[in-house]
């Protein structure tokens, strides 16, 4: 890459350095979020600059685009709850808590600094060449069923690590649609939209667009960078942006089938494991010839429960559609 | 410097000034935000550490396994959200103090 890489790469470590300062210390929570938006993107360059443009990808979705529109929700709810004065809230905290945030900031600092010391250390003894896994994994990929080697790493020799990662996935929906089911006293957090002819016609362009873009990411995967999380993603954040634009999106699937969606993944994640311990004697253990198939199998569905189960956790919430079957618990 | 190099350090501090933000930062919503900058320091240590060797591809598995933390660090972001909605609207407050009350705290609001 020879001197211009080297110069980008600084310039790009100065930047994260300072936006990640400035989020934390900027006295707006608004422009902290954005500047964590900002600072997602940024991330997203700096794993291509890695080599690693599968994680570019999720990053790019997830980290820069559901996480912002998570936070900015979120703030929405809280400034416009208590007529702006949770905004203000937090300079009144730190005005009237000085002393004791002088201390706090102190004692923190002093944390830090202790533990910046021996972390410089480890990552100036980490070792700077070496091959790690790779050819272990190449060594092994003929008899993966694909030939993308991130996909064979997720799906085939860590099969296990992506159960565990969907059962989490499952968790944090299972806990948020509890504490959304126990909250009777929410505010709509749907904006009500007059009709803007702009945003209709951007959004019927970009849907089936998106749409293919994201099947074409979870067909890719076996071959090269792509892949169900990629593109459960994508399909996440499309629905996302059509519930923004103001279109009925999760409001128009059935109770059911949004649950289906919902355990599809990690039920045949299990079932899956669960036959091949019996035919192969391990859990996850393909059989030859079959990994292909199966590993598509479990792609095609573990992308549809990602992207359900990202919808519903970013505005499944405010949907009060899939509730209507329960009745108030007071 | 190797970009693998560079990028290890500024792992390190990203990971270091999530932390500051963690322990000193009262609002909750900063905390989140703190605690998503440290994820991202562990993320880029690992994801620098297997673009060791420019001269073969880079190590496969740390990639895999920072894909599976994006998507569980996003569903402990949503669920954390969610947690701190409910206390603000159960408690009306929105820090981690418990000395410290709001002039406009009150106990007896639903």
């Amino acid at each position: 890459m020879g001197p211009v890489g080297g110069v980008f790469d600084g310039l790009l470590a100065l930047v994260l350095l300072v936006l990640s300062i400035r989020l934390l210390f900027v006295s707006s929570l608004f422009h902290a979020v954005v500047l964590f938006i900002a600072l997602g993107l940024l991330m997203g360059l700096t794993w291509v600059r890695l080599q690693a443009p599968d994680v570019a990808l999720a990053e790019a979705a997830i980290g820069a685009a559901l996480t912002g529109v998570l936070f900015i929700d979120l703030l929405y709810k809280l400034t416009h709850r208590n007529n702006i004065r949770s905004s203000v809230s937090e300079r009144l905290i730190y005005e009237q808590t000085m002393p004791r945030r002088w201390l706090t900031a102190c004692l923190s600092a002093l944390v830090c600094i202790a533990l910046l010391a021996p972390l410089l250390m480890v990552a100036a003894q980490s070792p700077t060449t070496g091959a790690g896994l790779t050819p272990a994994v190449s060594a092994a990929m003929a008899a993966t069923g694909v030939t993308h080697e991130v996909t064979a790493v997720l799906l085939n020799f860590r099969s296990f690590d992506t159960l565990l990662e969907l059962t989490v996935l499952f968790v944090a929906v299972l806990a948020a649609l509890t504490l959304r089911v126990m909250d009777t006293s929410s505010l709509p957090t749907a904006i009500p939209k007059p009709p803007d002819p702009l945003m209709d016609g951007l959004w019927r362009l970009l849907l089936p667009l998106l749409v293919a873009v994201s099947g074409y990411l979870l067909w890719l995967g076996s071959f090269t960078s792509g892949g169900a999380f990629q593109s459960g993603i994508v399909m996440a954040a499309t629905i996302i942006l059509l519930s923004l634009t103001g279109q009925r999106t999760l409001e128009l699937l059935p109770p059911l089938v949004w649950r289906a969606l919902l355990v599809v993944g990690l039920l045949n994640f299990i079932v899956v494991g669960a036959a091949m311990l019996m035919l192969e004697g391990a859990f996850l253990q393909y059989p030859q010839g079959w990994a292909g198939g199966l590993i598509l199998l479990l792609e095609v569905t573990a992308s549809l429960t990602i992207a359900t189960a990202l919808v519903t956790l970013v505005l499944g919430l405010s949907v009060p559609a899939m509730f209507k079957r329960y009745p108030d618990p007071r | 410097m190797t970009p693998d190099v560079l990028f290890k350090y500024v792992a390190v501090l990203l990971f270091v000034i999530g932390l500051y933000g963690m322990l000193s930062q009262p609002h909750m919503l900063r905390k989140i935000l703190a605690g998503n900058l440290m994820s991202v320091g562990v993320f880029l240590f690992m994801i620098a550490t297997a673009a060791r060797n420019a001269s073969i591809t880079a190590d496969p598995v740390p990639h895999a396994m920072v894909i599976t933390g994006i998507v569980v660090s996003i569903s402990v972001t949503a669920l954390a959200l969610m947690l701190v909605e409910r206390i603000q609207r159960s408690s009306k407050r929105i820090h981690l103090y418990w000395w410290f009350r709001h002039p406009h705290d009150r106990d007896d609001e639903p």
